[in-house]
């Protein structure tokens, strides 16, 4: 869990919201913060994001 | 002839090709039925009265000309507002974009109009297609043709709304995390996310570039499927799309169902985020008809359905944040409350964090491909339950639905009607199909509404004619296995 106080966050990024809707907000960032767990840890040190981006031949 | 706004653009477009219904009178048909009865919705926020008037007198001299364009000649749709329009406002439902006015048409738009549609108007969304059934924005949010206190889910709310109400014959949604299938749900008709790639997104309103999906909204998967043969085009101005070769979307006679290997991906809806017991009883009662038809049927593992949800969560706000940095930044007053909270969540993520969201979405991909070897469709319900009072979003967004996953896997995915609850609201089914399987997907939804008698019944909204669709179709009970 991130450990740095929630308004702090906010205010790095540039964002002010009133204060009625950052309860709501900090449930958002809670969830997506502790999504964020089962992304981390070891990985295949070459394992690929899924990725678009792909190259077609030059017309000739 | 009963009332033309129920017939089916299938109907509609042997009628229109036989000249035995008249696409000017076809859509002043809509524009009346959308004067008279969208107060009660809200489903348009812009009715192009005298451009679709336009459009469908021109429609009706080249078809008495001899020169029927195709099945969708005629035929008067509706498109979401984030599909950009040329000329005409794209708002995104957002006081940000409220003088928004496109130079060009979408791929798609353009597409459609050169199939012949007639476009009655902007339906309404979810600001930029995520905020929410929100009241603080420019425009009031959709409602539910079947009980409009309730909600008609989103994002694509107006259009699904718009097509279960007979206020047009199909309609444009867009899906980042169930948004066609979940109104498509809740107001009982047909929707598919194609795969992703195979409908352009160019000039659609981004939100999450790698999980956004376009796709038709229709009464039933026919409509869909017709829909889909002018859609489904390799469009170089979109970075995602694909060129998977000419796919036939003409619907079979009645056999799709026989050999169909059918994968119930159970622990979704049983063990992972439990749906009502209605919404599985309809579920059960699809199984059996799919076994009536020659299917076999069987459970299947998928991963978790929260670490789709982590996953989509992870990967489509930093998406979303990317987009609509400078407007939070800048002008935050411009968004609505749900838009601008849902939004600045994505400020938060690591970098690392979405790569390597991305990295574990490569694997759930070759997972499911792995799984779908040994079947030819996924099905599950849509959605968890019946539609919702409007206005309780925080309740819904903690909400765990079965769309999601289709999203992070790029795979075909359509909600058709599985029936009613006692009290006559829409349940749903979602079936599944692998990448580029899209037709198959719209043959077994197809197969589906044919062999049970659901497509029968429309919303009744106060004020409006019958509520049962088209030609000789008749009332049934509006309950599940009916």
């Amino acid at each position: 869990m991130n450990k740095i106080p929630f308004a702090m966050r906010l205010a790095a990024r540039g964002l002010s919201l009133p204060a009625a809707e950052a309860e709501c907000l900090e449930k958002l960032v809670r969830d997506l913060d502790k999504a964020t767990e089962i992304v981390r840890g070891d990985r295949p040190y070459g394992e690929e994001p899924l990725s678009a981006f792909r190259l077609t031949p030059a017309a000739v | 002839m009963s009332n033309p706004c129920f017939l089916t653009i299938a109907e509609a477009s042997r009628l229109i090709r036989a000249r035995r219904l008249s696409p000017v009178e076809l859509t002043n048909a809509y524009l009346d039925r959308i004067a008279a009865l969208d107060g009660q919705l809200n489903s348009y926020i812009l009715v192009l009265r005298e451009q679709a008037l336009a459009g469908a007198r021109e429609a009706e001299a080249e078809i008495m000309a001899g020169r029927w364009k195709g099945p969708l000649h005629g035929i008067p749709i509706a498109l979401k507002d984030i599909y950009e329009t040329a000329g005409i406002p794209t708002t995104g439902h957002s006081a940000l974009f409220r003088d928004h006015v496109p130079a060009e048409d979408a791929t798609t738009v353009r597409l459609l109009r050169e199939a012949g549609v007639v476009v009655l108007g902007k339906t309404a969304t979810w600001e930029f297609a995520i905020g929410g059934p929100s009241f603080d924005l420019p425009w009031p949010p959709a409602r539910n043709p079947w009980d409009t206190a309730l909600d008609p889910a989103g994002s694509s709310s107006g259009s699904g709304a718009a097509v279960a109400a007979g206020l047009c014959m199909g309609a444009m949604g867009s899906d980042t995390g169930g948004s066609i299938r979940s109104p498509s749900a809740w107001n009982g008709i047909a929707g598919l996310k194609p795969t992703y790639g195979l409908v352009s997104r160019r000039g659609v309103l981004p939100l999450s570039f790698t999980l956004d999906h376009a796709g038709p909204m229709c009464w039933t998967s026919e409509d869909c499927a017709l829909m889909m043969q002018t859609l489904a085009a390799y469009d170089p101005l979109d970075p995602g799309s694909a060129d998977p070769g000419p796919i036939d979307f003409t619907m079979a006679s009645g056999k799709a169902l026989a050999g169909l290997r059918v994968g119930v991906v159970r622990h979704f809806f049983e063990k992972d985020a439990p749906a009502e017991p209605e919404v599985c009883a309809a579920l059960e009662n699809a199984l059996t008809v799919m076994r009536e038809g020659g299917a076999t049927v069987r459970d299947v593992t998928l991963a978790p359905l929260d670490l789709y949800y982590d996953l989509c969560g992870l990967i489509m706000s930093p998406e979303a944040y990317a987009i609509h940095e400078r407007g939070l930044t800048e002008t935050p007053e411009l968004y609505g409350a749900l838009a601008r909270q849902r939004i600045s969540a994505g400020a938060l993520i690591k970098g690392s964090d979405y790569v390597n969201a991305l990295r574990l979405r490569a694997k759930l991909v070759a997972q499911a491909a792995e799984v779908m070897r040994e079947v030819d469709v996924l099905v599950t319900p849509t959605r968890h339950g019946p539609p919702e009072p409007l206005g309780q979003f925080d309740t819904i967004l903690g909400r765990r639905f079965y769309t999601r996953p289709f999203n992070v896997l790029g795979l075909p995915a359509l909600s058709v009607c599985s029936g009613f609850t006692g009290a006559g609201l829409p349940l749903s089914l979602q079936i599944a199909g692998r990448p580029f399987e899209d037709a198959l997907v719209l043959r077994v939804g197809d197969a589906f509404e044919k062999a049970t008698s659901y497509r029968a019944i429309r919303p009744a909204l106060k004020g409006a004619a019958p509520a049962f669709a088209g030609g000789e179709a008749g009332p049934v009970p509006a309950t599940v296995g009916s």
